[in-house]
């Protein structure tokens, strides 16, 4: 993994926290986009997360701090903005369990960026499955679990495979400063 | 530097698609495990609101913490007709007729649940822990 060698180490340089606000920028942008497609599954909790992408593009090429950074302030704004406080809990819940079961996998070295974005999508739901069976307080909502894992581990095999390709073509320099 | 696919990622796959199965076989299970005499349990925020049979039509308001809900039976079906939530899913979900299904506003701590009268049901909650 040469990637990780440059990722790690080192304070916090201006132009990093500048790449990772754009970043943070530009996963918002990939959640809202999401939001307003015209073709919805209809299915509650059913969704891409386009926005991880971006989180893996993160965590490959600048590290797990930025990639937790991109994460974090992404969910708050799209909170703020459009899921209210409320929804921000279960994305905040679902992200946050993602994106550790994605960095672990990330760390052990066995996974591609495919698998960790296939683990990171299924987390994601059994996350917020987690916290609507602790707000709701009833442990048969998660008789609805087979539907979220069949559907995240779908869209975290898109959304890899996206990760992949654009972890391979962005160019080097932009991440090396 | 990094391949495509590599054997874990295939692996987790396999592993995910089978507990996939198991889950599924389970849920279906559960649900299909009294399907007649079914009645709507209604809870809000955790606590019972109210019991309404399936086979009679007629429309449920609950109007708790400043949110309004309004759950409608009909045809042996039930369906969200309003919601003062923001996001709407519950309303977007359309019908229900099956046991074990149900309908969740989050938002306003609201669920509708359908739920067959006889006792046997109450085994699964011991099940789902």
């Amino acid at each position: 993994m040469s990637d990780r060698s440059h990722a790690s180490g080192g304070g916090f340089s201006a132009y990093r926290i500048t790449l990772t606000a754009m970043l943070a920028g530009l996963a918002l942008i990939f959640s809202y986009i999401e939001a307003i497609l015209p073709f919805q599954p209809g299915i509650p909790g059913v969704k891409l997360g386009l926005a991880n992408l971006v989180v893996l593009v993160a965590l490959y090429r600048l590290g797990p701090r930025y990639a937790i950074a991109v994460n974090v302030v992404r969910v708050l704004m799209a909170g703020l903005l459009f899921t209210g406080l409320f929804g921000m809990v279960y994305s905040m819940a679902g992200s946050l369990v993602s994106f550790l079961v994605m960095y672990l996998c990330f760390r052990s070295g066995l996974f591609s960026v495919i698998g960790v974005s296939l683990a990171g999508g299924v987390a994601h739901n059994f996350g917020q499955l987690l916290v609507a069976a602790f707000i709701v307080s009833t442990a048969r909502i998660f008789l609805y679990f087979p539907v979220l894992l069949f559907s995240g581990m779908a869209a975290g095999i898109v959304v890899g495979i996206g990760a992949y390709i654009l972890i391979g073509r962005i160019p080097d320099q932009i991440f090396r400063r | 530097m990094f391949k495509v696919l590599r054997k874990a990622d295939i692996i987790l796959f396999l592993v995910l698609c089978l507990l996939g199965a198991v889950m599924t076989v389970w849920s279906v299970r559960t649900a299909a495990a009294a399907a007649s005499g079914a009645e709507v349990i209604i809870t809000v925020d955790g606590e019972e609101y109210g019991r309404y049979s399936l086979d009679t039509d007629r429309t449920i308001s609950i109007d708790r913490n400043g949110n309004h809900n309004r759950i409608v039976i009909s045809d042996s079906t039930v369906h969200m007709e309003e919601s003062s939530c923001k996001n709407q899913i519950c309303v977007h979900q359309g019908v229900i007729n099956a046991s074990g299904q149900m309908i969740v506003c989050l938002p306003n701590g609201v669920i509708a649940e359908i739920h067959a009268s006889d006792s046997s049901q109450d085994e699964y909650d011991a099940v789902s822990q």
